[in-house]
């Protein structure tokens, strides 16, 4: 089977992160469900999250605009699908 | 590995490495959603004045921000900003501190200056306990809520800060939890702009304290908690007080011109000066 393109490139700042056993925000946005607990740990002495398979992003941005510690960037490459997370209003 | 760096970076200190919050805390998303406002209305750092309390919520713009920031005393960031907006009328200014500093010890100041409907852009953050201290019951604690000051649980009602502010008399007033972090942006891309007071409330996850005291444990059983028990305003019409009781209701509360206060006294000072 032909893998999936990727729409967005997911880039984890492991220094920047407070941890997936404390926190987890990302795995819990993400709506493809890609983020697992990294096995190395960072210099703060927390485990950040990595990306399981990148192909199946669907470019929503969620974990970037959750993340509460600036850890993840989601640049775009193509029109990214809609959002998981409740936005009835985006048309406003 | 990458090198990308975070789009909003440049908006903070250089030297400032990782946010102050405890983990999975929702101070984080608050502080991106501003940012990303302000990026979005392609703003200048420079035209913006940051205030804030003291309290968790109180570190998002200082010292993280690259901007004018200015850490006040407790409960006094409006006191403070009312003076910087008056005296630098040009300039955007901006309130963030939390529900303990701006609902409990500076209640006043944030009725009156909706009262007065000053240009100012107030981002609440309401974690509904005084989470830096420990943990004590706030004024926007639920009642029944079994905290360190309040061990057979809190006998107090709860502040609904969004329709007291809009009763006040604010242009512009908005609530949302960090679970609605698009619309916040939205929102506090509204308030920036509106000429008047404009409040925008963020009900925002604090695991550890919060966390503890309500059983509700970690930072995703809160936001589950938030996407299961927010209500549209729009929705509420239907609903009785009773099914309200355990609801967030989020949403644009208010949203309309008015006077402002710096506008109106520019024109008494032109007046003054215009006449012999």
């Amino acid at each position: 089977m032909q893998k999936k393109s990727p729409k967005a490139k997911v880039t984890i700042i492991a220094e920047s992160c407070k941890g997936m056993d404390d926190c987890g925000i990302c795995r819990f946005v993400c709506p493809k469900d890609l983020f697992e607990a990294c096995k190395e740990m960072n210099a703060t002495g927390y485990y950040p999250p990595e990306i399981k398979d990148e192909s199946d992003c669907s470019g929503c941005q969620n974990c970037m605009i959750c993340c509460p510690d600036f850890a993840i960037v989601a640049e775009k490459k193509t029109d990214g699908a809609p959002n998981s997370l409740e936005d009835e209003d985006a048309e406003q | 590995m990458s090198t990308s760096t975070h789009p909003l970076k440049k908006y903070t200190r250089s030297h400032i490495m990782r946010t102050t919050t405890c983990p999975g805390c929702g101070i984080g998303t608050v502080s991106q959603a501003i940012l990303r406002a302000i990026d979005e209305l392609e703003l200048d750092m420079d035209d913006f004045v940051f205030v804030s309390g003291i309290g968790c919520s109180a570190w998002i713009p200082s010292p993280f921000y690259n901007a004018d920031t200015l850490h006040t005393t407790h409960g006094r960031p409006i006191a403070y900003a009312t003076g910087v907006k008056l005296g630098l009328p040009d300039k955007h200014v901006m309130v963030v501190s939390g529900d303990g500093d701006l609902t409990a010890i500076g209640g006043n100041h944030l009725i009156h200056a909706a009262r007065r409907n000053i240009d100012l852009t107030v981002v609440l953050v309401n974690n509904g306990i005084y989470a830096m201290t420990g943990g004590q019951t706030a004024p926007t604690t639920p009642r029944g809520l079994t905290t360190i000051t309040s061990p057979h649980g809190t006998l107090e009602h709860t502040f609904d800060i969004s329709p007291m502010i809009a009763a006040a008399g604010a242009s512009f007033v908005a609530r949302w939890t960090t679970y609605h972090p698009r619309q916040m942006t939205r929102s506090i891309k509204k308030g920036i702009q509106k000429k008047g007071f404009a409040l925008i409330e963020a009900v925002s996850q604090c695991p550890v304290q919060y966390g503890r005291a309500s059983n509700l444990g970690d930072a995703v059983s809160m936001l589950t908690y938030f996407k299961d028990n927010s209500v549209r305003i729009s929705k509420t019409q239907k609903m009785d007080a009773a099914e309200l009781q355990s609801k967030i209701v989020v949403g644009e509360f208010v949203d309309t011109e008015k006077a402002e206060l710096t506008t109106e006294l520019a024109q008494v000072k032109n007046k003054l000066r215009a006449s012999p």
